[in-house]
């Protein structure tokens, strides 16, 4: 008599990818990296344009504002095979507390560069983009409100990011390779979250693609 | 252990296979508890795809699970569209768990 007994290591590799697959369907960008990889080079150059401090804060605050709508479009693409929720992970206090490190260290930038000290110290930093890096701080708790708590982190560093290309993007160093330096570094980081895109973006549809093909493996009925 | 008594010997793998739980050894209901059991919380949608059942199929089998207590279900509105979730219990985890130490004992070479 033989008896057919399931197999633990195909159903562990069922956990596993419903588990990959969850992080896809909640939490992973995947090609919604793209759009921090177009967006950090052109907040860097419109900052070191010639473009008002009024047009940078609107524009922090659309990049802010339109990575709400980036979210929303990759949940949407990433749950081809229906939506699951992945097994909570720390991320919301971790945003909200670098939000309020960020507010304290602009806050006494500020209060540095009004005294002087700052243009003393840093000639590089003397037209820092108070308006554009407050509206990416005012911007912050609506986006992580708007978005669900598995993405702050991101939104967190995205946020970061931006502001970093903004002052970068303002500054103005005796040294022309310092300035290409910034840029460079800018482009190697755009570079990088183009790669993390695609990777993840493969990924994801390995993971769904291996899930279909599970059912045959193991043994149930495959309707059409 | 009396000198009547007979030494210990290895588990029985007869008594071992028909002491499994039967809610968990039906092959969809194993791999239900298998999808569910790698995620906080699933559509019906979800694991309807990823089994390729039909509706019925994986509701009655969803049922039995819920009856037992292994799983939890949550009916909720989007864009006042029904969407019915499934979730893992702790009992079903256990259930589970339970399930693969009986199997290794009744097979302890593999199926």
């Amino acid at each position: 008599m033989t008896v057919n007994l399931p197999n633990p290591g195909d159903h562990a590799r069922l956990q596993t990818l419903t588990e990959r697959y969850a992080r896809f369907s909640a939490s992973a960008l995947g090609l919604g990296h793209l759009y921090g990889a177009a967006v950090l080079p052109l907040t860097f150059l419109l900052a070191r344009s010639e473009v008002s401090a009024a047009g940078l804060m609107l524009w922090a605050a659309a990049v802010a504002l339109g990575f709400i709508g980036v979210v929303r479009l990759t949940r949407r693409h990433y749950q081809t095979l229906g939506a699951v929720a992945e097994w909570p992970r720390t991320g919301g206090g971790f945003s909200w507390g670098l939000l309020a490190g960020v507010g304290v260290g602009a806050l006494l930038a500020w209060l540095a560069e009004r005294s002087g000290w700052v243009t003393e110290a840093f000639p590089a930093f003397r037209d820092l983009p108070w308006s554009a890096l407050l509206a990416l701080i005012a911007a912050a708790p609506a986006v992580f409100r708007l978005v669900d708590q598995s993405h702050t982190r991101t939104a967190g560093l995205g946020l970061l990011l931006l502001g970093g290309a903004l002052v970068g993007g303002r500054s103005v160093f005796a040294e022309p390779w310092r300035g290409a330096a910034q840029l460079a570094v800018l482009l190697g980081l755009s570079l990088f979250l183009v790669w993390l895109a695609l990777r993840q973006h493969a990924e994801a549809r390995g993971v769904a693609a291996e899930l279909r093909e599970m059912r045959a493996r193991l043994g149930l009925t495959v309707t059409p | 252990m009396s000198v009547g008594d007979p030494p210990p010997g290895p588990p029985d793998p007869v008594q071992a296979l028909l002491g499994l739980d039967r809610v968990v050894h039906e092959p969809v209901r194993l791999a239900l508890l298998s999808l569910l059991a790698g995620a906080q919380e699933a559509e019906f949608k979800f694991l309807e795809s990823a089994l390729g059942l039909s509706k019925g199929n994986l509701s009655s089998h969803a049922a039995r699970l819920e009856d037992a207590g292994y799983i939890e279900v949550r009916k909720t509105f989007r864009r006042k569209l029904p969407v019915t979730s499934y979730r893992i219990t702790d009992a079903g985890r256990a259930a589970l768990g339970g399930y693969w130490a009986a199997l290794r004992e009744a097979a302890p070479g593999g199926s």
